[in-house]
């Protein structure tokens, strides 16, 4: 029995080992929680990290907040500005933040009525860190990284093609992903023919949100190499995972198993330790691996 | 859980049209068909004093779209429809005849679909493609489909009951309630397996995918001897009717059934590539064996084959001896001849091109057609010479003039400089345009007459592909391209290569992406032409969305009739009064204003100088 840990957002100060340990220290947690033990040898945990070769393929990886911030939309395409404008305004909504209050916070006086009002998007961005819902460069970062996976094709079939061979094809596994890795596991698991997968787990996953959503294959599918469907946990804080992948946010047939309860602990409501320290979501992990 | 959704859409009624009576029971009927076999239906129709509107139908298709729940859409309409040429259809809705918003434009509805994370779209028109009268012209429509700009986009086909120019006709029953279109009638036999030799399968033998048809797989004899005596290979297998076979026969069966009526009808079918195939309906193995049974194993219809003529499809367009859109609705034979013999024709150095240096400059030459005189962005005039037109005293080289023909209405012209234009008419309408590099233009020139033949073919096959309505894909499915040593994807990767020697290659090739939805390569053409720095056709900016205030193009507006189906891509570039004399085009494969058009362009644009 293999588990496979796929990432989302690579963190620049840690390594593909760093990031690894970090995942598994926290899972152990979770389980202690549960009186029980991760009995995996090392070896058989699975660690897809795309990280590097993502911000290889992002032509302009410096393309951070402070540009964006301070060169405004120069450089930028329509398509880009489209695609974060929508999904920005998705994770504002989610964050409960009016319009009101974005304007008072980011001291904009006046809205342009052009279709791509960039100073309304670096608003958000300001609005949801100030709040604390949010960091701005997270967001910022997290925008682009799922911008150019989706939007991007020869960076998405780079990246799939990655991930694809670590699929442990004759065994067994168990496979989690998190945050953009949930977004590049459903398109991988999608289309995999094999039928080994023990079960899909997708923890912080934004692919209930309308701007990810669309740019999927249609139609929505359970993928069928799961023998024991597709869990989802998800922080009802967390901004960009707050709605369960179900019935309008992301129908399939079966339906997904969603657990909304989870209280994560990281300052985001989003990162990856808050979701395998949750003792249901560790719990489930180690039933799908043990039983 | 992926759905099937059939969009009906039947208006009868439409002022200052002929009430029609079948066009709402078509989609009835149709509807019937599609709730029957697994569709989703949703039905537009005017019966009970219904308005049908295009939002409504707009709505209804973004939110299937949007349920990202949905692996084919179709969408049928039945009722009245115009062309204002290639590509420029129009459907009409209850308010069309007051109200310009309520046309569909199906080009741009085409072209949304195509961008929509639906993998199957296909669009059945069962509507006449005649020419507007004035009142009833329109350069816009509304698109039924939202623009999504999807990761994996669309395939999209299209059923046209009738030609272009051509109508399509509706026959009345014993009484009004038993009207029909012949097109949806002999669709929905089509559809419900009446034709065996058009069911297939598709089956996989190791690496090689097998077709068969369902009326040579089983022998009806030994299947009623023993029902058991052969299935398919494997239960999961499916006989299915997909476009490609609906293609095999309907129009045929459609031509006879008109002809029956002592009418012309011959339906056109636009298919993209399909590396899948979409059902649009499915027999299970048993359901194949009833129809088998059914039908007694024989064809449903004998239709005798039609015999192509004996004719040259590269003579037919050079003879130029029948008018375009008569042509149009009337080219079955021509249209098999040439696929018979396009292959082989399509690339002999046989040409209807003049093989002339020019030493002039930058200029035109117009064949075919008597000309007035030709008129600059300035306003001033320049008279032909033995129907050459010199461009030249202006610095900078002025990009776009207004040809004006003997008759009083007139072209746009793109001014390349360095190049003399050729402009081709046929029977009063323009056929083809081409630039061939000045001797002057001495680089350029060299490389022209060293790649000449190249360049050459690229005409010839623009050539048959303007004759065809500029079909370009129907035309590029009929050309060996591997037997010349050469392998292209599509028709505009074909064309686009050259396009420095002749930039109309770059307008060509742009129409030919569109038609296969493949704007990124657009984009591509038009970064090639500005690298070159070459003026950059306004059609090719346009489609490419890179029109702006400062983009500099040769043409002051679409040069191709389909270009005006983008309002949304140029109305904001263009002014008023540019727009105004829009109203007054005249039908035809490229832009050509009637004279009132004319004249408000020479008076307000140009600000003609007496």
């Amino acid at each position: 029995m293999k588990l496979v840990l796929l990432h989302g957002r690579s963190q620049q100060d840690k390594d593909a080992t760093r990031l690894k340990d970090e995942w598994v220290r926290a899972l152990k947690l979770g389980l202690e929680k549960n009186n029980l033990t991760l009995d995996l040898p090392d070896e058989d945990i699975i660690f897809p990290y795309y990280g590097d070769l993502l911000i290889d393929l992002i032509d302009n990886p410096d393309a951070n907040i402070e540009n964006v911030i301070k060169k405004g939309n120069n450089g930028i395409d329509a398509e880009t500005a489209m695609f974060i404008s929508e999904l920005l305004e998705e994770v504002k909504q989610n964050g409960d933040l009016t319009d009101e209050e974005v304007l008072k916070i980011a001291e904009l006086n006046s809205i342009e009525k052009g279709p791509l009002n960039w100073p309304w998007i670096q608003a958000i961005l300001r609005a949801l860190d100030e709040r604390n819902i949010f960091d701005q460069e997270t967001l910022w970062i997290f925008t682009n990284d799922v911008f150019c996976y989706l939007k991007e094709s020869v960076i998405r079939r780079k990246i799939d093609q990655f991930v694809r061979q670590y699929i442990p094809e004759n065994d067994q596994c168990v496979w989690v992903g998190h945050s953009l890795g949930s977004v590049i596991s459903y398109n991988i698991l999608s289309e995999y023919t094999g039928n080994n997968i023990k079960e899909i787990i997708t923890v912080g996953s934004p692919l209930g949100l309308n701007a990810i959503r669309k740019n999927l294959k249609s139609p929505l599918v359970m993928p069928g190499c799961s023998l024991n469907g597709w869990y989802n946990a998800y922080d009802r804080k967390d901004v960009v995972s707050l709605f369960p992948l179900e019935n309008p946010y992301f129908t399939t047939d079966p339906v997904i198993t969603n657990n909304g309860k989870v209280l994560n602990d990281t300052k985001n409501k989003h990162g990856i330790t808050g979701y395998l320290k949750d003792k249901d979501v560790a719990l489930r992990i180690y039933n799908s691996l043990y039983k | 859980m992926s759905k099937k959704i059939a969009v009906c859409i039947g208006v009868d009624k439409v002022k200052g049209f002929t009430k029609l009576s079948g066009a709402s029971l078509g989609a009835v009927r149709f509807s019937e068909w599609a709730s029957k076999n697994g569709y989703e239906v949703k039905v537009f129709t005017d019966q009970n004093e219904n308005i049908v509107r295009s939002a409504d139908i707009y709505d209804c298709i973004e939110a299937s779209v949007d349920s990202m729940q949905c692996n084919q859409i179709i969408v049928y309409f039945s009722g009245h429809g115009i062309s204002r040429g290639p590509n420029q259809e129009f459907w009409l809705l209850s308010k069309s005849g007051t109200n310009v918003n309520e046309f569909i434009d199906l080009r741009t509805s085409v072209d949304g679909a195509s961008t929509c994370p639906v993998p199957y779209v296909l669009f059945i028109s069962d509507a006449c493609r005649s020419l507007p009268d004035a009142f009833n012209q329109t350069t816009g429509g509304q698109s039924i489909f939202p623009l999504r700009n999807a990761v994996s986009s669309s395939v999209v086909d299209i059923f046209y009951a009738t030609r272009p120019g051509a109508p399509a006709f509706e026959i009345a029953g014993n009484d009004l309630t038993a009207s029909y279109g012949i097109f949806t009638e002999s669709l929905i036999d089509y559809l419900n397996g009446m034709y065996l030799d058009t069911i297939a399968n598709y089956d996989n033998h190791g690496d090689s995918e097998v077709k068969y048809f369902l009326s040579k797989y089983y022998d009806p004899i030994q299947l009623r001897l023993n029902r058991n005596y052969k299935s398919l290979r494997k239960p999961s297998l499916n006989w299915i009717i997909s476009a490609v076979e609906i293609q095999i026969k309907l129009k045929e069966i459609v031509e006879d059934k008109a002809h029956d009526k002592k009418l012309r009808q011959s339906p056109e079918f636009r298919l993209n590539n399909h590396l899948t195939e979409f059902p649009l309906i499915s027999f299970t193995d048993e359901e194949g064996k009833d129809l088998v049974l059914k039908n007694n194993g024989g064809i449903g219809l004998l239709i005798p084959p039609i015999v192509p003529g004996d004719k040259s499809p590269i003579r037919e367009i050079k003879d130029f001896t029948k008018s375009l859109w008569p042509n149009r609705s009337d080219t079955n034979l021509v249209k098999k001849a040439i696929n018979n013999k396009l292959e082989e024709k399509v690339f002999v150095t046989e040409q209807m091109y003049s093989d002339t240096d020019y030493d002039w400059y930058t200029g035109f030459t117009v064949h075919g057609e008597e000309i007035q005189s030709f008129a600059l962005m300035n306003g001033r005039q320049i008279v032909p010479i033995n129907n050459f037109i010199p461009i030249g005293g202006n610095y900078p080289t002025p990009t776009s003039g207004l040809l004006i023909l003997g008759n009083g209405s007139s072209i746009p012209v793109p001014i390349i400089e360095g190049f003399i234009g050729e402009l081709i008419f046929k029977e009063g309408y323009l056929f083809t345009i081409n630039y061939t590099p000045s001797r002057e233009n001495y680089h350029v020139y060299k490389e022209f007459q060293s790649k000449k033949d190249m360049i050459m073919k690229k005409r010839n096959y623009i050539a048959v592909a303007a004759n065809n309505g500029f079909d370009y894909k129907e035309v590029f499915n009929n050309i060996n391209f591997e037997s010349f040593g050469q392998i292209y994807d599509d028709p505009g990767s074909f064309l686009r290569i050259g396009k420095s020697l002749d930039p109309s290659l770059s307008l060509y090739a742009s129409y030919a992406f569109r038609e296969s939805g493949n704007w990124k390569k657009i984009v591509s053409v038009y970064d090639y032409i500005r690298r070159d720095a070459i003026p950059i056709i306004f059609d090719v900016a346009m489609l490419a969305g890179r029109l702006s205030d400062d983009t500099k193009t040769a043409a002051f507006c679409p040069v191709m009739s389909a270009g005006w189906s983008y309002g949304h891509l140029y109305a904001k570039y263009l002014n008023d009064d540019l727009l105004k004399a829009a109203n007054y085009l005249k039908p035809g494969l490229w832009t050509n204003f009637e004279t009132k058009g004319t004249d408000i362009i020479l008076n307000k644009i140009l600000k003609r100088k007496k």
